[in-house]
């Protein structure tokens, strides 16, 4: 298979005569011959183990059973033979068939009656050109375990950030992004009610345990909902929608996950209160402009989201009691057809000069109840 | 006389394509002798039944078995049963399969006069 006069050719051909004339004049160039009596035994032999040795076929086109032009049509329909050289052999006269074959992907020709240096050359420049397509082929296969190997560190580092972010690092206008935007974007924040005492008194053992159960629980719809995690800090969560991959109706997927992440710690909460942990879940959400992108310094960035809302959905989470989710007033017209909402009237925010009117969701409108995707 | 019948350029060939192995064509031509007559007969079979297809075939390996062994005005006539089997009229067809049975004859007799002699 590495030069030009070794290799193995498949002589298919229906005639014993003209098979073992094939067959003969193959072995008297120097390679070795596998033979096939009609279309579907060479199909059937380059399908098994020994097919995959063979480098060339010397395919004749009247066959019974299955003739030239279907297995040619088959050879080049399937991947792992679309390769393989196939050298028509034609009656002199006959040449519209060949045009045919070659239109359908055959290598070359061989006219019947043949000679021997011609039939040399057309197996030798067959063999050739298959030599040079395994070369093409193990590149190929070096430069898809390279790919992999990006894919595959790629994966590891959305384990780190959110998906989103990690599919913006690795795409080309992921620079520019980074670089820094501005973009309508709902924020919502989460933390714990009771979280600190519990942390006061808690071994670390168990505050641990606790922060993982929770954070795993949490972490796993954020990527449901299609939400970007901006960060974990102990029990506070920050998650964005609509950056860096726009979403619609981000302020309704916000809604939806953050009720959704509500009964999921009702379940969790269950069992830790059978260990007596007294803990309760509150959630803060804003709409609003925010400035995205890199936060941080050389070696330890962060993606980030600055802003208002921010700030607001931050100041809602602290202000819920467990088992709210507040939203400020433009995040809850922007969800009103969709909630069960309660006015909670306007509460005075830190950092914020006048009250502000909030709402609590006190759950998804049964008509609305349409899945995350 | 065997010269009208082969080509001896063909020949020529042949016997190069082959490394010069005169056994190996002695027993080629015993092949071609062999199966000829059962094609011959399948050609006749073929046309008595109307069946276009089978004659077509059985036309067309003839005519390239005998291609391959010189025999080339013979395989031009069963080249031309061949390329008019399916839609040539049919007592012309029959005219000129006798004519192609007439023809083996000459061509058997000279394959084993010119390559047969090794095994004999």
């Amino acid at each position: 298979m590495s030069d030009g006069s070794s290799g193995r050719v498949l002589v298919v051909d229906d005639s014993r005569v003209n098979r073992s004339l094939v067959v003969r004049a193959v072995q008297e160039q120097g390679y070795e011959v596998a033979e096939a009596e009609n279309g579907q035994a060479a199909l059937t032999l380059l399908a098994g183990d020994a097919g995959r040795e063979i480098d060339a076929v010397l395919l004749d086109l009247e066959m019974p059973e299955l003739d030239g032009y279907e297995t040619l049509r088959r050879m080049k329909a399937d991947p792992r033979l679309r390769h393989v050289p196939v050298i028509i052999i034609s009656a002199v006269d006959d040449l519209t068939s060949v045009v045919r074959c070659i239109e359908m992907g055959a290598t070359d020709y061989l006219p019947r009656p043949f000679e021997a240096a011609i039939l040399r050359a057309r197996l030798s420049a067959s063999l050739a050109t298959k030599h040079l397509h395994d070369l093409e082929r193990q590149y190929t296969a070096r430069q898809a375990e390279l790919l992999e190997t990006i894919e595959r560190q790629r994966a590891e580092l959305a384990h780190f950030l959110s998906p989103q972010v990690a599919a913006l690092v690795s795409s080309p206008e992921g620079h520019a992004l980074l670089e820094g935007h501005r973009r309508l974007i709902t924020a919502v924040f989460c933390d714990l009610r009771g979280f600190t005492a519990f942390s006061e008194t808690a071994e670390p053992e168990e505050l641990f345990g606790v922060l993982r159960e929770y954070q795993a629980a949490m972490g796993e719809l954020v990527v449901e909902y299609g939400g970007t995690l901006e960060h974990f800090a102990g029990d506070g969560l920050l998650v964005f929608f609509n950056d860096p991959q726009p979403v619609a109706d981000h302020e309704q997927q916000a809604v939806r996950m953050a009720v959704a992440m509500r009964a999921r710690f009702e379940t969790l909460q269950q069992r830790w209160h059978k260990r007596g942990y007294d803990l309760g879940f509150g959630v803060g959400i804003a709409v609003g402009h925010a400035t995205l992108g890199r936060i941080g310094f050389e070696g330890r960035y962060d993606y980030g989201a600055i802003g208002m809302v921010v700030i607001m959905a931050s100041r809602l989470s602290s202000e819920a009691a467990a088992g709210q989710i507040l939203l400020s007033q433009r995040a809850f017209a922007a969800v009103e057809d969709l909630v069960v909402g309660e006015s909670i009237g306007e509460v005075s925010l830190k950092g914020f000069s006048r009250p502000v009117p909030v709402h609590n969701v006190v759950g998804i409108r049964e008509e609305a109840a349409t899945p995350a995707h | 006389m065997p010269d009208d019948v082969l080509d001896e350029g063909i020949l020529g060939n042949l016997l190069e394509t082959v490394g010069g192995d005169r056994t190996f064509l002695a027993e080629l031509v015993e092949a071609y002798l062999g199966d000829s007559p059962g094609l011959l007969e399948e050609m006749r079979a073929g046309s008595r039944a109307d069946d276009r297809t089978a004659l077509r075939r059985a036309a067309h390996t003839l005519k390239s078995t005998s291609a391959s062994l010189g025999a080339t005005a013979f395989a031009a006539q069963c080249r031309e049963v061949e390329t008019n089997a399916l839609e040539g009229d049919r007592a012309w067809l029959e005219e000129r399969i006798t004519a192609v049975a007439t023809a083996y004859e000459p061509v058997a007799t000279a394959l084993r006069d010119r390559l047969g002699g090794a095994t004999a």
